[in-house]
């Protein structure tokens, strides 16, 4: 009888440990790869500032051949600015992208402007080292990525049985960007 | 014997991985006399300012560098300068003048211990003379050697040991060639942009894999270990272990050595 009643509590205690090891790890597991998610996060916030520099760079050749009130010249200033400011990432990332379109409509503009055609080397900055610039630099902020791997996380986290529990525990989804 | 000649070997090895490290560890930081990011300085002008680099070392302990760049991206030359001059091995010994090409500024930082041979004013007065014109009219190669010249002059008068600058006007024609990577000029930091985008790229594909849990090899792998300790003897017909409570401790040991979760 007493050995009976010590191998049903052997086996209840099984089915705790056991409910406990995978609520644990689930939890664990979700945490660490949620960290990874907002480490990739954190790792695209100084590559802004390769976009910070290639807005400026531009503005200073476009200052030398537009007047400051253009409103291209405006609003290529307003995005570094808003990209330099140390404001929550997924804002700095709407900027970064208004930046790309600002700054390709500056860059039109600019070409095609009497003093740019007539100064070789700007005309080279306007039409080679510039695009090439906020073309590296664009590659080098894809957000695209970052929304990628925390559509993953947030999958996984959504439809998994250890997803659930992770939820249970506290567990968000992350964040993504909105374009 | 043969052990011991294993062991003898991998100590010897270890001692000149060891050794290697400990060099390079200790190895400062060489910067080239002139770093031509933006590519509008002539090849000869710059053996001339090596040649001139050569002698300012050997005769006064002062060393001369010159880095030009397309932009900076906003930030100021003068702190660039100071800041790219302190990141130097013995940066109290260096003169850096910086030209930042597309923004039509320059800069010059000076050493501490240079500073005894020429200060800040009678540095900015040369550059007013020898440099700013030709440089404000693009004639990169020709302002520097210029003002190289002026400066070796003054350094000279001001130690009295000579500084020989004749090789510094041989065959500089001043065409600019195209560069091999433009954007190596253009951004401020570019090794340290292209280190954090990798570290991003690479942060982004590990998080986008995620965790997957045990694989099946690694659960048969649980399965063999709990049979082999708690499991029944086939030879003796004697069990092992302790039955299910070893089963409970297998499992949540084995488990989290794993970090079992799917």
């Amino acid at each position: 009888m007493r050995k009976v009643s010590l191998t049903f509590l052997a086996i209840l205690l099984l089915f705790v440990f056991t409910a406990a090891s995978v609520t644990i790890g689930a939890v664990k597991g979700f945490r660490q790869e949620k960290a990874q998610v907002d480490s990739a996060l954190g790792s695209l916030g100084p590559l802004f500032a390769t976009r910070v520099e290639t807005g400026n760079n531009l503005l200073t050749v476009a200052h030398r051949h537009l007047p400051p009130e253009n409103a291209l010249v405006e609003a290529v200033a307003r995005n570094v600015q808003e990209l330099s400011a140390q404001g929550p990432l997924p804002l700095r990332a709407q900027a970064n992208t208004r930046l790309e379109e600002n700054a390709k409509a500056l860059l039109a503009a600019l070409e095609n402007t009497p003093g740019v055609q007539a100064d070789s080397r700007d005309l080279s900055y306007v039409t080679g080292l510039l695009p090439q610039a906020l073309d590296q630099s664009a590659q080098w902020t894809d957000a695209g990525s970052y929304n990628q791997a925390a559509m993953a996380f947030n999958e996984r986290l959504n439809g998994t049985f250890s997803g659930f529990l992770a939820r249970l525990f506290g567990e968000a989804e992350a964040q993504l960007f909105i374009p | 014997m043969k052990g011991g000649c294993v062991k003898t070997k991998f100590s010897a090895f270890l001692l000149a991985a060891l050794l290697l490290a400990g060099t390079a560890w200790a190895q400062p930081t060489i910067s080239p006399v002139v770093s031509d990011t933006a590519n509008v300085l002539d090849a000869s002008l710059i053996e001339g300012i090596a040649d001139i680099n050569r002698q300012t070392e050997r005769e006064l302990a002062i060393s001369y560098r010159v880095i030009t760049k397309h932009f900076l991206g906003g930030a100021q030359a003068i702190s660039y300068a100071r800041e790219t001059r302190e990141s130097y091995a013995n940066p109290d010994q260096i003169i850096l003048l910086v030209m930042v090409i597309g923004e039509e500024r320059y800069a010059v930082s000076i050493g501490s211990a240079a500073q005894a041979l020429i200060s800040q004013d009678a540095m900015d007065s040369l550059l007013a003379s020898a440099f700013r014109l030709l440089f404000l009219n693009r004639d990169y190669s020709g302002a520097l050697a210029a003002f190289t010249a002026q400066l070796a002059g003054q350094m000279q008068n001001a130690s009295g040991k000579v500084i020989d600058a004749s090789m510094l006007y041989a065959g500089a024609a001043l065409v600019p060639s195209p560069s091999a990577d433009p954007l190596d000029g253009f951004f401020r930091e570019p090794a340290q942009s292209m280190d954090h985008a990798r570290r991003y790229q690479e942060e982004t594909e590990e998080a986008q894999r995620g965790d997957r849990g045990l694989s099946i090899w690694q659960i048969a792998l649980i399965g063999f270990v709990l049979f082999k300790i708690f499991g029944r003897n086939r030879r003796t017909g004697q069990k092992r272990g302790c039955g299910p409570l070893g089963w409970i401790f297998g499992t949540w040991g084995i488990s989290k050595f794993f970090g079992w979760r799917k």
